[in-house]
């Protein structure tokens, strides 16, 4: 979600790149961090996670469900030939930038 | 989602003044694209195809040139499938339409010189370059000398086949001509190389063909290494599958080759014993690429030193390199780890030339090893930049003891793995 100061920013801002004239975009980053990391999951499941099969597709997975799987993988609880090897490199907070992000790919 | 704070605001203007494309307000635009300049990147394989697609991807402004001297790619991976005869090599070539369609000028041309204080290269056609930013990504050149005789030895008796292409068929034709009762032998390089698992999944891959067409046939792996990598998974593997038809003959058990005749296909080690072999592949010595070496951009032991998190030159401000080059702490040669390197540094320039701050670092490898076509092992990582090196933090090797079904699925998820990637590179 948008929080309001966000909004009130990112009007003011457009406001002045129109005056400017410049078509530059509002985030607070050139690249967010969430981009990196996703960029590593395409390299398996496909640029926006759009897999080639049998990888499967990760894009448009509800956040709860993208988080719940991958710390299964870590914790062992579900089974898998290689995903547990990556699952338990990232961080919980990580693994909710990743979630958000494929969510709305 | 965060707020975005006045810090952030402000940073948002400064980028926007430092900012020369004037253009017309698009508005609500949620991503960046504040960055802009002139990125040349050099050399089209995993790092660079990969980098040039993430500037533009995360960049749409800015002005992307590849500059690849071929006009297709044939990639390593999956080439020792074309050496068992399992996959023909048009299976394995790649093109640069795609990336051309997306937005980045693609250049066949050979670069000649980087003069990275003028912030230009030279061409061996067309005339010069100028760059905001300069790429690298010239993987490795061969150490040639390091065994007597290898250059001369790996043109046509004994191939290298370690750049994918003429060598890899050079091999293929060896291999079909080869009498039944042969001995193949491989020479992997002393270590750091290309593919750290490569020597010995191509050993696999030549017992796979061999088993089924030549069964009397033996495989020596005369190796200068002490330990190789996915050692206990491969030696596992080769156990089951091919009985004792491979043999490894590790560095202090005489596998220190140092001199090589092609006229009579022997090969002697560091003892004086020699190696008498029906098909050979040796596999040179490896350094980083020519061009970072004539630049001045490699360190004392021919590679290069970078910033790991940026992959900027320690020897040239704005100068970037990526791939087999560079050395990058814990992560091995490949081409995954090649195009994570990439982003990584797409992201850093991106960033630089918008005036902001590169996101943390985030990297990972997946490499998966046939030993037949249904059987596939594995080893991934996870690295973070801790201290300004790479370091691993979670990973390891596909486990001793899986079940026959892993397997399977581990060579199912190596084709996988290779569709992927491919379209991720090379659009």
């Amino acid at each position: 979600m948008r929080s309001l100061p966000k909004i009130a920013a990112t009007g003011i801002s457009a406001v002045l790149f129109g005056i400017l004239g410049l078509n530059q975009g509002f985030a607070a980053d050139a690249v967010p961090r969430a981009e990196l990391l996703a960029s590593m999951c395409n390299t398996c499941h496909g640029t926006d996670g759009k897999g080639a099969k049998p990888m499967p597709s990760i894009n448009g997975e509800e956040p709860a469900d993208f988080i719940d799987l991958m710390q299964a993988f870590a914790s062992g609880e579900e089974p898998t030939s290689i995903m547990d090897r990556h699952a338990q490199g990232y961080t919980e907070a990580e693994l909710k930038l990743l979630a958000e992000y494929f969510s709305k790919q | 989602m965060e707020s975005i704070d006045r810090r952030d605001f402000l940073k948002v203007i400064g980028a926007a003044g430092a900012v020369t494309g004037f253009g017309s307000l698009v508005w609500p635009m949620e991503a960046l694209a504040a960055a802009s300049g002139k990125v040349v990147v050099v050399g089209g394989g995993f790092g660079g195809a990969t980098c040039a697609r993430y500037l533009k991807r995360w960049g749409p402004q800015l002005d992307v040139t590849l500059v690849e001297r071929d006009t297709s790619y044939i990639t390593c991976p999956f080439s020792n499938e074309v050496l068992s005869g399992n996959l023909d090599i048009s299976k394995i070539t790649h093109d640069y339409s795609n990336i051309h369609a997306q937005g980045i000028n693609v250049v066949h041309d050979e670069v000649t010189a980087i003069d990275a204080g003028g912030k230009s290269i030279s061409l061996k056609y067309g005339g010069s370059m100028k760059f905001d930013k300069l790429v690298v990504s010239p993987g490795v050149a061969f150490r040639w000398g390091t065994i007597e005789n290898d250059q001369a030895a790996v043109q046509q008796a004994m191939p290298h086949s370690w750049k994918a292409g003429e060598q890899t068929l050079l091999l293929r034709k060896q291999l079909k001509a080869m009498r039944d009762g042969g001995t193949v032998i491989i020479v992997p390089p002393k270590k750091p190389f290309r593919c750290p698992p490569g020597p010995y999944e191509r050993a696999s891959l030549i017992a796979h063909y061999l088993k089924w067409n030549k069964p009397k046939s033996k495989i020596l792996i005369v190796d200068a290494n002490p330990t190789h990598s996915k050692q206990a998974a491969f030696h596992e593997a080769w156990n089951k599958e091919y009985g004792n038809m491979i043999e490894w003959i590790k560095d202090t058990d005489g596998g220190v080759i140092t001199s090589a005749d092609p006229g009579t296909m022997t090969l002697r080690n560091d003892f004086g014993d020699e190696y008498k072999g029906d098909v050979i592949n040796l596999i040179p010595y490896q350094k980083a690429g020519e061009l970072v070496e004539t630049a001045g951009l490699t360190n004392k032991d021919g590679w290069c030193t970078v910033d790991m998190g940026t992959f900027e030159s320690a020897e040239a401000k704005d100068v970037h390199i990526i791939g087999d080059a560079c050395v990058a702490g814990a992560m091995p040669k490949s081409g995954h780890s090649a195009a994570a390197q990439a982003k990584n540094c797409a992201a850093a320039i991106v960033s630089m030339l918008a005036g902001d701050t590169p996101p943390e670092p985030t990297y990972a490898n997946t490499c998966y090893s046939l030993i037949g076509p249904k059987y596939g092992i594995s080893v991934a990582a996870v690295y973070r930049l801790k201290d300004g090196v790479i370091v691993k933090v979670s990973g390891g090797v596909s486990k001793v003891g899986n079940r026959d079904r892993v397997h399977e699925n581990e060579a199912k998820y190596a084709r996988g793995w290779y569709k992927s990637i491919t379209t991720d590179v090379f659009g």
